[in-house]
């Protein structure tokens, strides 16, 4: 008896674990097993990325989908499914994170809180916001009020933004036990009189939002891009032109801001914020009362450490990702 | 918990091929075959097709020296191989009935001048014995041999641990019986029996008992009754605690003088507060400890004096069919309450060995009815083995007989008059069915599942066949793996034990 080959249906969806349908299905696929082999391998991750959807207007909403994998299994000797345990279904939860190198295959990070610096920096008199994941999470402490943790199945309520009311220091985290501490985030409230802090949200390493304060100078900058055409100006009934127009027209003109922001102090666990930052796919900052995507436009980070720089602070260059003339069609 | 992906770096699904369970293990499919209770009321043990026997309700009956037959039973308790639906049962009870024939003249030593006879004289209990002790004394001196001698005497089980180890060696008049035991405070029931030179007639002892040291009286503490588990309902309905200590049987539950085993009700609470009820939890007393009889043990609950919704506990989901497959792979396990969302991890790597294992299931509360109904989903551990990858069984096809604790008991069973049969199909990975008859270390399995053993000899033939032991017969010793350990040729010629070697 040996296995000959497996056909997998791939079920996306919302809602809870196993409540999928037919319209959920987005992909099927059949696979032999090479012969020389024992088992099937097929990779998803690039597959489900497809329909997770990463979108935020300021609210927080959790971003993880559901994924099933119903697999038929075929014996090579009948060339049908199994009668015993010839289908089986697989459920993940799917995030938009990812893995280093170091965190070899099929990475799943961390099961509690879903960022990975422990320091995070607010304006004073200002409220934050922090993710974790609901399953791996019993309760939270925040100074010393305790929240409890709940979810409801759905897949919007896996991860959860805690809202950290404003000029609190720090958060506990707790297991599903609510005795193990797991994590305390420490919560620096930054006293800002002269510079208007702006705030960048983007999507980290563990496919959550999450949200770093620039304290210091912001410089905002512009270029335009625009094309040229020369023009026929000469009335050949009166056989003149007018010197008040010109012989040259400009077209397709558009620009486009770019700023740079300062971070101003932060302590060296910080690093791997601006590292994920850097490694973003998405990002927004909270600019004029509008949440507004951009694109890092700094594509160098060096990794400062108190050793070397003694005090740590970092500029980063944004470019804002539409154009300033509204040409969306 | 549920397992996460990080969609922006791959994530690999491995399958291998999935795991055929066999249905559910019946007595039909344990097959036992060829169990008898002779006139003496030795028991001859069934073989077995699948599984294993672990225990039985009886190792002897009385001689039937009435005029009719008797009709006995014995209950054997098989282990059930992994991959049965019911694997998790562990085990099943299989009864097996013998009609026991009349002892006749000639097998009854006060008829027949030619048995061995019991002098009478009562064999001593052997008590307190550190473990690891080895007790002997001189069997023979409880019987008086007949006009054709004594060839043998051997020690049979009647009751108690398998851990005591008995057997004799020597002849006549100088036959030893030994006996041990490695482990604390166990006993065993035994007789001896006595085997004239020629003849198929026996002479029996009166049963003696041996006991290792290192028992203490049962109590509560033994019992280990779960804190937390177990309630009362404001209706009067009783929820038992349970307790730890594995086969620990309840006699009674009582609330007062009241039996509520069956009714397991109180009385409704309706004095508007919260009221102490005790229960009394009635056991009997295992094996193994000095006092016996039963043992009662006081829990004190509260029952409410409002319907109080129960929180929903992994208790509640009655978690069953949790399963690990020999590739690692866990199947999914059946809910009675609650719904399944998740299991962590989702797989373990194979095993060269039986190896314990931890799945975390994530479930979700019924909607409605507890008290946490609509909230978190609660984790639950279970604890499960995983068993080893596949054993190779091989395609060779050889037969082999019922085990025999010696090699001479074959020979026994031709004094007897009865002929060894190989009727048992098995399957081996023995070069070849020739080979398999003495190459060590081969494998030899029922189907896919190994041959438990327990160290017995086999005969052994390349077809099914009957033979007298009179003649050369191949046999080998078979371990719990199903592994040919050591073979012999031998034949029993007309000395007791006959005579043969290793390979």
């Amino acid at each position: 008896m040996a296995l000959q080959k497996v056909n997998l249906k791939l079920y996306v969806y919302s809602g809870t674990s196993g409540s999928f349908s037919n319209g959920d299905l987005k992909y099927e696929i059949s696979k032999d097993r090479i012969s020389s082999q024992n088992n099937i391998v097929l990779e998803i991750g690039q597959l489900v990325k497809d329909y997770l959807v990463t979108s935020f207007d300021n609210d927080y909403i959790g971003n993880s989908v559901w994924v099933s994998a119903v697999v038929d299994y075929y014996e090579e000797a009948t060339q049908a499914i199994y009668e015993s345990n010839g289908t089986q279904t697989f459920t993940y939860l799917a995030f938009d994170g990812y893995g280093d190198f170091q965190e070899e295959i099929n990475p799943a990070l961390s099961t509690d809180l879903l960022q990975t610096s422990l320091n995070m920096y607010l304006p004073e008199g200002t409220a934050g916001k922090l993710p974790i994941f609901a399953e791996g999470v019993g309760k939270v402490i925040i100074d010393s009020v305790t929240t409890e943790i709940t979810d409801n199945g759905n897949s919007n309520q896996k991860i959860q933004y805690l809202t950290i009311p404003a000029n609190k220091s720090s958060v506990q985290i707790y297991a599903t036990d609510d005795t193990t501490l797991l994590k305390t985030v420490t919560v620096n409230n930054v006293c800002e009189p002269k510079f208007t802090p702006h705030k960048v949200t983007f999507v980290n390493k563990l496919g959550t939002y999450q949200d770093v304060y620039f304290f210091k100078k912001t410089t905002e900058s512009f270029n335009v891009k625009d094309e040229t055409y020369k023009r026929n100006t000469i009335d050949t009934n009166t056989l003149t032109y007018g010197t008040n127009e010109g012989q040259k027209q400009r077209y397709n003109v558009n620009g486009s801001t770019k700023i740079t922001l300062n971070t101003g102090y932060v302590k060296e666990d910080f690093n791997s914020a601006l590292e994920e930052l850097f490694l973003s796919e998405n990002a927004w900052i909270r600019w004029e009362n509008k949440t507004l995507p951009v694109i890092i436009s700094s594509k160098d980070m060096t990794l400062k450490n108190v050793l070397n720089d003694r005090l740590i602070d970092y500029t980063v260059g944004f470019e804002f990702a539409f154009n300033k003339i509204n040409n969306v069609r | 918990m549920s397992t996460k992906i990080n969609v922006r770096s791959p994530y690999f699904l491995q399958f291998t091929e999935p795991t055929q369970t066999l249905g559910v293990f019946t007595c039909d499919t344990a097959l036992l075959q060829n169990f008898s209770v002779d006139s003496t009321g030795i028991i001859n043990n069934p073989n077995i097709r699948n599984g294993a026997i672990l225990d039985q309700s009886a190792y002897t009956f009385s001689p039937n020296t009435g005029t009719s037959v008797i009709p006995r039973s014995v209950t054997y308790t098989i282990a059930i191989p992994v991959n049965y639906t019911n694997s998790n049962d562990s085990t099943i009870d299989c009864v097996q009935t013998f009609d026991q024939p009349v002892r006749p003249p000639a097998q009854d030593p006060a008829q027949n001048p030619l048995c061995p006879t019991y002098t009478g004289v009562t064999v001593p209990d052997i008590s307190g014995v550190a473990p690891s002790s080895v007790q002997t004394f001189n069997a023979s001196q409880f019987f008086v041999a007949g006009t054709d001698g004594i060839g043998s005497i051997d020690v049979d089980r009647i009751s108690g641990s398998g851990s005591v180890i008995a057997s004799t060696s020597g002849t006549h008049p100088n036959i030893i019986c030994t006996i041990q035991s490695s482990t604390s405070c166990v006993t065993a029931e035994f007789f001896l029996i006595a085997r004239g030179n020629s003849t198929t007639c026996k002479g029996g002892s009166d049963s003696f008992t041996f006991t290792t040291s290192g028992c203490d009286d049962f109590d509560c503490d033994d019992a280990n009754i779960t804190a937390g588990t177990g309630r009362i309902e404001q209706d009067g309905t009783v929820h038992k605690s349970t307790w730890g200590l594995g086969g620990l049987g309840l006699n009674k539950l009582l609330y007062g003088a009241t039996d509520i085993t069956t009714s397991l009700n109180v009385g409704a609470n309706n004095t508007g507060s919260v009221i102490p009820i005790v229960l009394t939890y009635r056991f009997n007393i295992p094996l193994g400890y000095t006092n016996s009889g039963t043992f009662d043990c006081d829990v004190t609950y509260s029952q409410p004096a409002t319907t109080t919704l129960p929180e929903f506990t992994c208790g509640d989901a009655q978690i069953t069919g949790t399963y690990i497959s020999d590739s690692g792979n866990i199947a999914a396990p059946s809910l009675t309450l609650g719904t399944l969302v998740s299991w962590s991890p989702q797989s373990f790597l194979q095993v060269s060995t039986d190896t314990p294992r931890t799945i975390t299931l994530t479930i979700t509360p019924p909607p409605a009815n507890f008290s946490n109904s609509g909230g978190a989903n609660i984790t639950c551990p279970v604890d499960i083995t995983q068993p080893a990858k596949q054993a190779d069984c091989g395609t060779i096809t050889v037969f082999l007989s019922q085990g025999y604790s010696s090699v001479q008991d074959i020979c026994y069973e031709q004094q007897a008059g009865r002929y060894w049969q190989t009727s048992n199909q098995v399957s081996t990975n023995a070069s070849s069915a020739a080979a398999a008859r003495y190459e060590y270390g081969s494998r030899m399995c029922y189907g896919t599942t190994p041959v438990f053993g327990l160290n017995r000899w086999y005969v052994i033939t390349t077809t099914q066949t009957t033979g007298d032991a009179l003649y050369n017969f191949y046999a080998i010793q078979i371990d719990e793996n199903g592994i040919v350990q050591d073979s012999v040729i031998w034949n029993c010629g007309s000395v007791t034990g006959g005579s043969g070697g290793n390979i």
